[in-house]
């Protein structure tokens, strides 16, 4: 595989790595969002440029990417299958890779119905396990998803994301594999607050023979406050046990404890088999990735 | 089956704001199942109409109509003159009897009174659920006759996304996820190496999003 990707170099020497989600804004302005970006400057490999968070409007994933590489960060850039069909995906992948953008995340994406536009069209041209089959088509074999073929291929590092806390886990695995043998060259594993399930969880990768070859890369998201613990409770996709809940509920300084929970997390997950790096989401909590990095 | 529902009683009155004579027009298929459209429903929505036109101090004549099926020439061919003394047709039909009735009926506006949402069935009395979006590309074969295009939120033919919990969609929990349907279904069969086939990008040039679609069979061409 053909890759200039820092990120799969790192990952090759056995660094373990450090990346990092943070807020983009709903605004033409990205003061805040460079000040938040030289606070994480130095203290990650990598940093994600979401996109469509929560199926809202922000700054485009391709501007944000663009964004850090100006202050010399090295984006992911996230492409969700919900807002381009084929011909933009892999218009925005080779456009990227002109730029010298070189890590994409293939995500299904949130659905419209739980952001603020619930009236707007999907597309869902493909699916996120055929984006990364057709990603990987563009940089190994040169090809469109059409056949065409093109001059210069991409040269990316194609990413996927899971759920530890999705169920049933024999499908998660058959998925997951057929995502693996599609093309993903790494994994990045949805908010962990459960690391028990997820131990589990990480065990049936490895008896399935997931993690031997591909990295996982896993997500931490640091809570500030009650109210917070208590929109992740109820979102979708996220899995906070009523043991973590308490503790935030019960704390003097919740965003202290925020971090205490992330760094015992942390901890745990970064000795198990497998896991080659942390990812800090820290959506408008930007100080948590010094805390925690 | 089409599932169709009645618009609100404001919009159809609205739209038949300029006419004073209608023909209201049912349909004995789908729609009669679905009670959105048949001689039942037409007579009420007749009713309705004159009572609240009657309010406002006016009159409108209606004339009712029911046919076996409003997405057929023959059968549509029987409204001749009860439409050509009325001044506009209300459909009572789906999109596609809507459409057979504005395409026969070239003088006459044709107006729609139901909003016609998908295929499916009555999965309980009352309840209806789509089961097929008509993409021109089936796979339920690999899927175990259970369809994610239809069904899944997303779409998504390779599996669940990552939102799928305790078998529920992520979009409402009040909505089953298929792909625990599917699952569940393909391993009692035996055949969850279904699941594991990768189904590659998909041509949708056949679906709604293709363009407007036709074809012909020559076999059956005149």
């Amino acid at each position: 595989m053909k890759t200039n990707s820092n990120l799969k170099k790192l990952l090759e020497k056995g660094e373990f790595i450090v990346t990092a989600e943070i807020g983009l804004p709903v605004s033409a302005n990205t003061e805040t969002l460079k000040k938040n970006v030289e606070k994480i400057k130095g203290k990650v490999h990598a940093v994600i440029a979401s996109d469509g968070k929560n199926a809202g409007v922000h700054i485009s994933n391709l501007a944000a990417a663009i964004l850090l590489q100006q202050h010399n960060i090295e984006p992911i850039l996230e492409i969700s299958c919900r807002d381009r069909n084929r011909i933009a995906i892999q218009s925005e992948v080779l456009g990227a890779a002109s730029l010298g953008i070189n890590n994409i995340l293939c995500t299904a994406g949130d659905h419209q119905k739980l952001g603020p536009f619930p009236q707007s069209k999907h597309c869902y041209d493909l699916d996120s396990t055929q984006e990364i089959m057709m990603l990987k088509q563009l940089r190994d074999e040169k090809k469109l998803s059409n056949g065409q073929e093109l001059n210069e291929s991409p040269s990316i590092l194609i990413g996927t994301e899971d759920n530890p806390f999705s169920d049933p886990l024999e499908l998660r695995i058959i998925l997951l594999k057929k995502k693996i043998k599609s093309g993903a060259d790494f994994i990045i594993a949805r908010p962990v607050f459960d690391t028990s399930k997820f131990s589990e969880w990480i065990k049936a990768l490895e008896s399935n023979g997931v993690t031997e070859n591909v990295p996982l890369i896993v997500s931490v998201l640091p809570l500030k406050s009650k109210e917070m613990a208590q929109k992740i409770k109820e979102r979708p996709g996220y899995y906070l046990p009523d043991t973590i809940f308490n503790r935030i509920e019960k704390a003097s300084d919740a965003q202290a404890e925020g971090i205490k929970i992330a760094k015992d997390i942390i901890n745990k997950v970064k000795g198990l088999k497998g896991v080659k790096g942390i990812n800090i989401i820290a959506i408008d909590n930007e100080d948590a990735v010094a805390a925690l990095a | 089956m089409i599932i169709a529902e009645r618009k609100p009683f404001k919009e159809i009155q609205e739209m038949l704001a300029d006419y004073d004579k209608i023909l209201l027009v049912g349909c004995g298929t789908c729609v009669t199942v679905c009670y959105a459209g048949g001689k039942k429903e037409t007579a009420v929505l007749a009713s309705q109409l004159r009572i609240a036109r009657k309010l406002q101090g006016k009159k409108i004549e209606t004339v009712e109509a029911i046919i076996e099926r409003q997405c057929e020439w023959e059968f549509v061919e029987e409204l001749k003159e009860k439409a050509e003394e009325c001044q506009a047709i209300l459909s009572l039909g789906c999109g596609a009897g809507v459409n057979t009735l504005a395409e026969r009926f070239k003088d006459i506006p044709v107006l729609p009174a139901l909003n016609t949402r998908f295929i499916g069935i009555p999965q309980e009395q009352g309840i209806w659920e789509e089961k097929c979006v008509a993409c021109g590309n089936c796979i339920l074969h690999l899927t175990g006759g259970i369809c994610p295009v239809a069904r899944c939120s997303k779409g998504l033919v390779n599996g669940p996304c990552e939102g799928s919990r305790e078998g529920k969609c992520e979009v409402d929990p009040s909505l089953d996820c298929v792909w625990q349907i599917i699952y569940d279904r393909l391993k009692a069969l035996g055949r969850l190496s279904d699941l594991e086939k990768i189904i590659p990008l998909r041509d949708w040039s056949k679906s709604a999003e293709g363009g407007f679609r036709k074809f012909s069979r020559e076999d059956m061409t005149l």
